[in-house]
């Protein structure tokens, strides 16, 4: 093939081309010290970087959230300690006040000292982390309990659905039948005996009775059909007649046994609307279940063997600490103080007042109809009482605290694992992004040398022409 | 025999050096010149005279044609191998623009700014009450949805420069045609003698040469048998653009009205094609109003990446980009707005059925996937009145119970979607989480830029490697020139000096024979 000067110094011009597109690359790696600057440079290592670097922020954020769940539960444990120390101490005076050879003004201490450590009691009830109560649950702008100890909030949800008997599967047209209300757990709906788990489940129901029901009836649903059978013992006591239930509010029940299986007379249980509200249960998502003559009620367009039920939710505040993970940070004021709704007094409470009632019972002035013997006799089984009650109130905060601590180590473990984890993820992102310098810099230098070697023989070569040598 | 026959026939010599050395001058200054070919002087011996009982005397040299050192198939070859140079060429310098609107990987493109976005609400689920939280979370979604509204306008914009450039590139076909055109008919007059016209070949050949870059074109020269004339003839699609010396311009014509989408089994059935760019012009030829049809070239190649909607057979282009993103806005605001939906707000009286997200403002809690896909658009997504107007307007709690300032279950369903892999799941969109959604777009993108800059790459190895073949026929060589010269400079000299002889030779002949008697 012919040569001419044109081609050489084409050749060569696209061969430096060649070398300084090399170069350049080099030269990006090396200043931006990434593998791959647009994704068409390398598609799968940017699908990965995109992966891994979402998994990085991810992760950073899961880190944050589990350290302010481990904060927040540190304050809760600071604070269930605190009442901790107060029972301690009341146990202390329980077990002195039992003594029998106290003067009454030694018996004055104590009980000042009692009401000082109640109030205390509720100073920790009403604890704070960054200005929002920790026991109040979802609402957490409300305190949880007011100065006098009953709560200023209900804390957990409240459902409230209405169940028609006139939506049961059957009834004996014109027979009187039995309802029974129960609340059962949703994953096992053939066991009874769920909510004798704790004593914290609180249901109110109310009842609409048909047009036409007599008093009479209605008592019988109310007090029971027969002595020493149960009823919906509605707790307006103001309520003794039918006009009554018209005129005033519907009146609740309480039911707080279970299951409460109550004689309905046929005129009522034809067309009952039985409301039902579960204001907290002990198992998030346990359903409140009504039976009719052991049938369940069911919608009209449900399945039979399926419960027309209400589900109850736990107030949990949850944290995400992982893709499906999720930690229950708060404890709800119910769970260590005693169930109970907006107005109500708890548990706890009540037996201190209970305790402090024993202390002011004086033998010197018993009540008519009692002697002083029978006073103090009886003043020593309430202090005795008063005693076992602050153990199970003790009790019941140990294994509180016990939970909780649980979940706080729970937090920890997950909040080393994501340290690893991040760890772990920058090296691979590092690994697919970021170019080795050593190679960089060594095929930088190789690329700089072909490039030098060929400007020069370039420049020797293109130059002279036949015309250098004639004369 | 004439007497000056000596005379004549060094003299003729002569004459041909110095045209050889002409020649020779013109390849020499010429060198440099694009397209130039070299030129060689056809020298021939003329007819000898035949002296009887002595043989053949030859009378001379002269010079029968001046051609050009060309190879017309390599010309060809070049005209065939250059428009898909252009094309992919063209196509590589969009894509490379289009990934840099992505700019990904890196912290300004979508990935990011979801993250930030998911990473607000995750700060937010420890504080679902209070306002400056909601704020920072507002703020983030605002970065979110702007980033959406401008890299869609980008596109947008990306498509109306191109359609520009598409224009500016017809208007050099013409102009080129048209100077064709004229050459033509300068070539026609000048060959009527028979010999070629060289440079003025040489020209129109460069100029095809640049025309073939921006269209495919097919070339024919014929030789019309009854004037032994030959023609040229330059088509694009069928059509002829230059027909001799005639000349067929192509414009550009606007389309001022909406083009909408007739293909009833698409799933953009209805919707106006050229939304975003409402000047999207087409080719036509002028005098005919049809089409022209262009399958190779920069044009096309401009035409494929600014219209380019990846159904079918046709090319990933701008088109398919923005309605990805389109699809990505759309369904992202369904499927976050139907959860939303159904959480509470935290005003006074909390409400549910309260969208986040919203296009041009018509969507509400009873609107369907696809009127999402008619009323939200990657460049309009924004966030909803409501929430733009009032920060308790997020629901974040399930149920509407009043006083519950820290639920946050529908916030935590809201973060937990991102992980759901039926996110995304329309009918003839690919199931998944909205990272795999925005995953799957650069991919395809990425994948595209990698190949038009691998062909681009071959293809222009080819062509050069066609070039050289043709410098190598018709390149000039310094060095071959400078010997020939030499060569020719020795004939002159050697030429000259014969004239001399024959001078002599005349001289004595003449002066100095038949002085007897003088």
């Amino acid at each position: 093939m012919r040569i001419t000067n044109n081609m050489m110094i084409n050749n060569m011009l696209i061969n430096l081309q060649n070398n300084m597109s090399s170069i350049s690359k080099e030269q990006q790696m090396y200043a931006t010290g990434k593998k791959f600057i647009v994704p068409s440079d390398d598609p799968i290592g940017m699908s990965k970087s995109l992966r891994l670097n979402t998994d990085l922020s991810s992760n950073d954020q899961y880190k944050k959230n589990c350290e302010d769940a481990i904060s927040w539960m540190n304050v809760t444990e600071d604070a269930i300690n605190g009442v901790q120390k107060v029972l301690d101490r009341m146990r202390d005076l329980a077990v002195q006040a039992a003594n029998g050879t106290n003067t009454p003004s030694d018996t004055e201490k104590i009980s000042s000292e009692i009401s000082e450590l109640r109030k205390e009691l509720i100073g920790q009830a009403n604890s704070t982390y960054a200005g929002r109560y920790i026991f109040s649950g979802y609402k957490t702008d409300s305190k949880l309990m007011n100065d006098d100890a009953t709560y200023n909030v209900t804390v957990g949800k409240a459902c409230s659905q209405t169940f028609k008997t006139s939506d049961a599967a059957t009834k004996g047209p014109g027979s009187a039948g039995s309802i029974t209300i129960e609340v059962k757990d949703t994953t096992d709906q053939s066991t009874t005996s769920d909510i004798t788990k704790s004593t914290n489940t609180v249901r109110n129901i109310t009842i609409d009775y048909p047009a036409g029901a007599t008093w009479d009836d209605i008592k019988k649903v109310i007090n029971g059909d027969t002595p020493g059978t149960a009823g919906l013992s509605i707790t307006d006591t103001t309520i003794t007649t039918v006009n009554d239930l018209t005129t005033k509010p519907a009146p609740a029940a309480v039911v707080t046994t279970t299951p409460t299986t109550v004689t309905v007379p046929s005129s009522i249980l034809k067309d009952m609307n039985i409301t039902a509200d579960i204001t907290q249960a002990d198992v998030n998502n346990s359903k409140l279940v009504i039976n009719v003559n052991s049938n369940l009620v069911k919608t009209t367009s449900a399945d039979p063997t399926k419960a027309v039920s209400i589900t109850s939710q736990v107030e949990n505040i949850q944290y995400q600490v992982g893709v499906a993970n999720t930690i229950t940070i708060n404890t709800l004021g119910t769970d260590i103080f005693g169930a109970g709704v907006n107005g109500g007094e708890p548990k706890l409470f009540q037996d201190v007042d209970k305790f402090i009632a024993a202390l002011n019972m004086d033998p010197q002035n018993p009540p008519a109809g009692k002697t002083a013997s029978d006073v103090t006799k009886d003043r020593q089984d309430a202090l005795q009482a008063a005693l076992k009650n602050i153990d199970d109130n003790l009790e019941q905060e140990s294994k509180v605290k016990a939970e909780l601590g649980a979940k706080t180590n729970r937090a920890e473990l997950t909040s080393n694992r994501l340290d690893d984890e991040k760890i772990n993820f920058t090296k691979l992102l590092s690994d697919n992004e970021d170019c080795d310098y050593e190679e960089v810099i060594m095929n930088l230098t190789n690329q700089e040398n072909v490039y030098k070697a060929s400007l020069q023989i370039g420049a020797k070569v293109i130059e002279p022409t036949l015309s250098d040598y004639l004369r | 025999m004439s007497s000056f026959l000596g005379f004549n026939v060094a003299v003729s010599g002569l004459l041909t050096s110095q045209r050889a050395l002409s020649t020779i001058n013109n390849n020499i200054v010429n060198s440099a010149t694009e397209g130039y070919s070299r030129q060689v002087v056809d020298v021939e011996a003329n007819m000898p005279m035949s002296i009887p009982q002595q043989g053949m005397l030859g009378t001379g040299v002269n010079i029968t044609d001046i051609t050009r050192c060309r190879d017309e198939y390599l010309d060809y070859k070049y005209w065939s191998e250059t428009p898909k140079s252009g094309e992919w060429d063209m196509k590589a310098t969009s894509l490379s623009e289009i990934q840099t609107l992505f700019n990904e990987p890196g912290n300004t493109g979508i990935r990011q700014v979801m993250d930030d976005f998911y990473s607000s609400l995750q700060d937010l689920t420890k504080n679902p009450s209070d306002p400056s939280y909601r704020g920072a979370l507002r703020e983030k979604a605002i970065t979110f949805t702007k980033t959406l509204n401008t890299m869609a306008q980008s596109l947008s914009k990306e498509q109306s420069d191109i359609n520009d450039e598409i224009s500016a590139k017809v208007s050099n076909v013409n102009s080129i045609g048209q100077q064709i055109a004229t050459i033509n008919k300068q070539i026609f007059n000048l060959e009527l003698d028979g010999h070629q016209a060289n440079d003025l070949r040489d020209q129109r050949t460069v100029l095809i040469n640049n025309l073939s870059k921006l269209t495919d074109i097919e070339v024919k020269e014929d030789t019309d048998p009854v004037t032994n004339m030959k023609k040229m003839t330059i088509n694009i699609g069928g059509n002829p653009l230059v027909s001799n010396s005639d000349f067929n311009e192509i414009e550009v014509q606007k389309n001022k009205a909406n083009v909408y989408n007739t293909n009833s089994s698409d799933p953009y059935n209805g919707q106006i094609i050229n939304q975003n760019c409402p000047y999207v012009c087409s080719i036509k030829w002028k005098g005919t109003g049809q089409d022209v049809k262009m399958t190779q070239g920069e044009i096309k190649g401009l035409v494929d990446v600014r219209d380019g909607d990846g159904q079918g057979s046709n090319y990933r282009g701008v088109v398919y980009y923005i309605r990805r993103l389109d699809e990505f806005a759309s369904n992202f605001a369904y499927t976050f707005n139907k959860q939303h939906e159904q959480g509470y707000t935290n005003e006074a009286t909390p409400v549910n059925n309260v969208d986040f997200f919203s296009g041009d403002g018509s969507t509400n809690a009873s609107s369907t996937l696809s009127d999402y896909n008619k009323h939200v658009t990657a460049s309009n997504i924004t966030l909803s009145v409501d929430v733009m107007g009032d920060l308790n307007k997020m629901a974040l709690a399930d149920t509407g119970g009043t006083g519950e300032k820290d639920n946050q279950n529908n916030l935590l369903k809201l973060i937990d979607q991102r992980n759901n892999t039926t996110f995304f799941n329309a009918p003839g969109l690919p199931q998944g989480k909205p990272d795999d959604f925005i995953k799957a777009v650069l991919a395809s993108l990425s994948v595209d830029g990698q190949q038009a800059n691998r062909i681009q790459g071959n293809q222009s190895t080819l062509v050069k490697q066609i070039d050289t073949r043709k410098m190598a026929t018709s390149g000039v060589d310094v060095n071959e020139e400078l010997s020939n010269a030499v060569k020719y400079q020795h004939t002159y000299q050697a030429s000259a000096k014969m004239i001399n002889v024959m001078d002599g030779i005349y001289d004595t002949v003449i002066n100095k024979l038949g002085h007897v008697g003088q």
